[in-house]
């Protein structure tokens, strides 16, 4: 199991503490190849793209319009 | 002056100008579809190293632009095929936000930077709200950055006049510092213009994908509406647009402002 995790750094918390998953471009139990985006953060009508670490299959554990910060794990990848 | 894409003028349906990676302040008319791809492609060189920061502007026939995520909402693509067919073609833009309405007498903006580390979300809306907050109020319309409940795609760092949003900023963040990337902030200006008629697009919008949001009238006004309503369009918009060509140069080093006469030539970068 790999974490999809938000980057820590991917913006600044003592401006904007949270964000949103605004999308999920793939299914829950879909097959993703490495590096491809499989999720958009909306913060303060600005979007971060998210990308797979490694190949597999997906499991999604923070629903679109959930909340999320830097470092929180959206999603896991279970290696093929 | 920008051509004109409502009225008949040259530039609506020509392809972008190539992005060459020249360090430029563009000026072009195109349609919003056209619009957003030059943007993206303007993006992915910056991303990539290959140009330096730069800033779009265009204006294209009206047109509805959605995000991406409303873009997977169910209703998207009967929301899609009705609004085309009441004159309202729906494009899909990389910014965050929601739908917001373009037309002839908006004015589009972009602005790409490469993502270097230190870059944050509220300093790169800074490289655009700035400029046009010195442009608006060398027209005298006393704005400034708020948030406006009921408006379409409303957000922190709307453009209001009077209360009423009057433009609207978005970013779209890709790649990292580390790896290279870039982060790119686009603007929505409302030189003039019905908002009755801008609300209705959206919410038509709205309904077709089975969202419960709504933008009321009253809360959208435009440029001419805050300075001279009897003022001719294309005057106002010439003035605005020189007006922010001058607030955008300090952004640009080496960049001096164009004669009219050069902003006026159609898909002519200065």
């Amino acid at each position: 199991m790999t974490d999809i995790r938000i980057p820590q750094d991917l913006w600044d918390v003592s401006d904007t503490p949270e964000g949103v998953v605004a999308n999920w471009l793939y299914r829950d139990g879909s097959e993703v190849p490495a590096r491809a985006t499989v999720a958009e953060i909306m913060v303060e009508k600005a979007t971060f793209e998210i990308d797979a670490p490694v190949a597999g299959r997906l499991t999604i554990s923070v629903p679109k319009d959930g909340v999320v910060r830097p470092g929180s794990v959206i999603g896991r990848i279970d290696a093929t | 002056m920008l051509p004109d894409p409502g009225r008949g003028d040259t530039g609506t349906s020509a392809p972008p100008r190539p992005f060459s990676g020249a360090p430029l302040l563009r000026w072009q008319a195109l349609s919003a579809e056209a619009g957003l791809g030059w943007q993206r492609e303007a993006a992915r060189a910056v991303g990539a190293g290959q140009g330096p920061k730069t800033t779009l502007c265009w204006r294209s026939p009206r047109a509805v632009v959605a995000t991406r995520a409303e873009s997977r909402l169910p209703g998207f693509a009967r929301a899609r095929s009705q609004l085309a067919r009441e004159g309202w073609p729906v494009c899909v833009r990389d910014c965050g936000g929601t739908a917001f309405p373009v037309g002839p007498d908006t004015l589009q903006i972009a602005r790409v930077l490469p993502w270097r580390a230190g870059l944050c979300v509220r300093d790169l809306y800074g490289e655009l709200t700035e400029p046009l907050l010195r442009a608006l109020r060398r027209l005298g319309v006393p704005s400034l950055v708020a948030v406006v409940a009921g408006a379409f795609c409303a957000g922190r760092c709307d453009l209001a006049a009077g209360g009423r949003k009057l433009g609207g900023v978005a970013q779209a963040w890709r790649g990292s510092p580390a790896a290279g990337g870039y982060a790119m902030i686009t603007a929505s200006v409302l030189l003039a213009g019905d908002p009755a008629d801008f609300c209705r697009a959206v919410n038509r919008f709205h309904r077709g994908v089975g969202s419960p949001r709504r933008c009321r009238a009253e809360t959208i006004t435009t440029v001419a509406r805050e300075t001279a309503p009897d003022l001719r369009i294309r005057d106002l918009t010439s003035a605005f647009e020189a007006a922010l060509a001058d607030a955008l140069a300090p952004r640009h080093p080496g960049f001096a402002r164009p004669e009219p006469s050069a902003i006026a030539r159609p898909c002519q970068p200065t």
